[in-house]
């Protein structure tokens, strides 16, 4: 089974740019337009990366909170259970005195 | 819950405790029949050393001793457990927090006793002077000895009415048939199910060697109380026969009055006190004036 990141998304499907087409003879191309249109892809990618630098900031302080719980919880669970095994043992556990005789 | 609410007990010889070849022989003996998966008794008038050999002979089994001391008080409960208090509990559940649910339970708390305890871990239970408890209270030894189980209350819960007892359980016995203050008749179902081993007065030897370790007077000194407590013993003519308590305590109190005893006077006025008082039970001057004469002879023809 494909795990979350090995499945395609619509970032996958190829476009105009990412292969180059374009409807425009070769002979009438001019680079200004090229220009152009790269400059406006290097703006969108430039603000795809810091949205995605941002996003991955907040992940990882939820994570960072999230995994803090856990591990309180698991404390606590642990704390109970040490305090029930005491207070059963204690029940079973004799006092005892030395006699002489 | 059952909750056991008892002490144990680690018996250990004191340093002057002597271990002769009459004690020797006794306590070997004892531990046979332990073995042999009889419970022991001693039986035998004051100042034969019976608890000192059940502890002993406790010693030497080496389990953890449970010391029960016998008393017209004493009840079943006394021995087995009961209830003892309460035990509350409450449980305030928000967990949807419009909702409020409560849930209240009150229970009995069980207290096992020293016999229980002892029958469920296998230790050995020592029953010191137990013809003081009234026989209906000891009924359920009957049961422990024989068939090794253990009647219990239902109102202890949890682990049923019936209680397997250890295979390491064990009992020793103390009574004094001769003692007339505060006793019963022990009864012949239990006594039929155990050991009873008679014990008298110390031999000669095992006399002086404990005077002597208790005391630490000169073995001179103290093989001549032993002599004199024993001549008043063998005459017959005391209403109560002195025990070894008797050459104690002469013993310890010439060794802190630093008193000889060739020194006649003060020594056989002490003899004088002690055994006209540990050899009657009302303290008759007829009695006192007759012992008197005894010691001050026994006194004399020991000196010489």
């Amino acid at each position: 089974m494909k795990a979350l990141h090995e499945i395609a998304t619509i970032r996958n499907i190829r476009s105009m740019h990412s292969i180059g087409a374009r409807s425009v003879p070769k002979a009438q191309r001019s680079p200004y337009l090229d220009l152009y249109t790269l400059k406006k892809e290097k703006d969108r990618l430039e603000k795809e990366a810091s949205i995605l630098e941002k996003k991955r900031k907040i992940t990882g302080r939820l994570l960072n909170d999230v995994n803090k719980s856990i591990a309180g919880l698991q404390e606590e669970i642990q704390r109970e259970g040490e305090i029930k095994t005491v207070t059963n043992t204690k029940a079973n556990a004799l006092r005892t005195m030395p006699i002489r005789y | 819950m059952i909750e056991e609410n008892t002490t144990i007990l680690e018996p250990s010889a004191l340093p002057d405790f002597v271990e002769t070849k009459y004690i020797k022989d006794v306590s070997n003996r004892a531990v046979f029949y332990i073995k042999a998966g009889f419970p022991v008794h001693f039986r035998g008038i004051s100042g034969t050393g019976k608890t000192t050999l059940a502890m002993h002979v406790a010693n030497k089994i080496g389990r953890p001793v449970v010391l029960i001391h016998g008393d017209e008080e004493f009840t079943t409960s006394n021995l087995v457990g009961g209830e003892y208090g309460y035990r509350m509990r409450k449980v305030v559940d928000r967990f949807q927090s419009r909702v409020l649910k409560t849930e209240e339970d009150m229970v009995k708390r069980w207290v096992d006793n020293r016999l229980t305890v002892a029958c469920k871990y296998g230790f050995t239970l020592i029953y010191d002077e137990f013809t003081r408890s009234r026989p209906e209270a000891n009924n359920i030894l009957l049961s422990i000895l024989q068939e090794r189980i253990m009647d219990l209350p239902a109102g202890r819960g949890a682990e049923g009415p019936y209680l397997k007892v250890h295979p390491d359980f064990t009992a020793l016995f103390t009574s004094n048939p001769e003692e007339y203050a505060g006793v019963h008749r022990s009864q012949d179902a239990l006594r039929d199910r155990m050991v009873t081993m008679d014990l008298d007065h110390f031999d000669y030897e095992t006399e002086v060697a404990i005077t002597h370790a208790k005391s630490k007077l000169s073995k001179k000194d103290v093989e001549k109380i032993v002599k004199i407590v024993r001549g008043l013993r063998e005459s017959g003519k005391c209403e109560f026969a002195p025990t070894i308590r008797a050459c104690i305590m002469i013993a310890k109190a010439a060794k802190i009055q630093n008193i000889s005893s060739h020194s006649n006077g003060v020594f056989s006025q002490m003899c004088q006190d002690v055994l006209s008082s540990v050899t009657s039970r009302v303290g008759s001057k007829t009695n006192q004036n007759r012992v008197k004469e005894i010691v001050e002879g026994l006194v004399a023809t020991h000196s010489n």
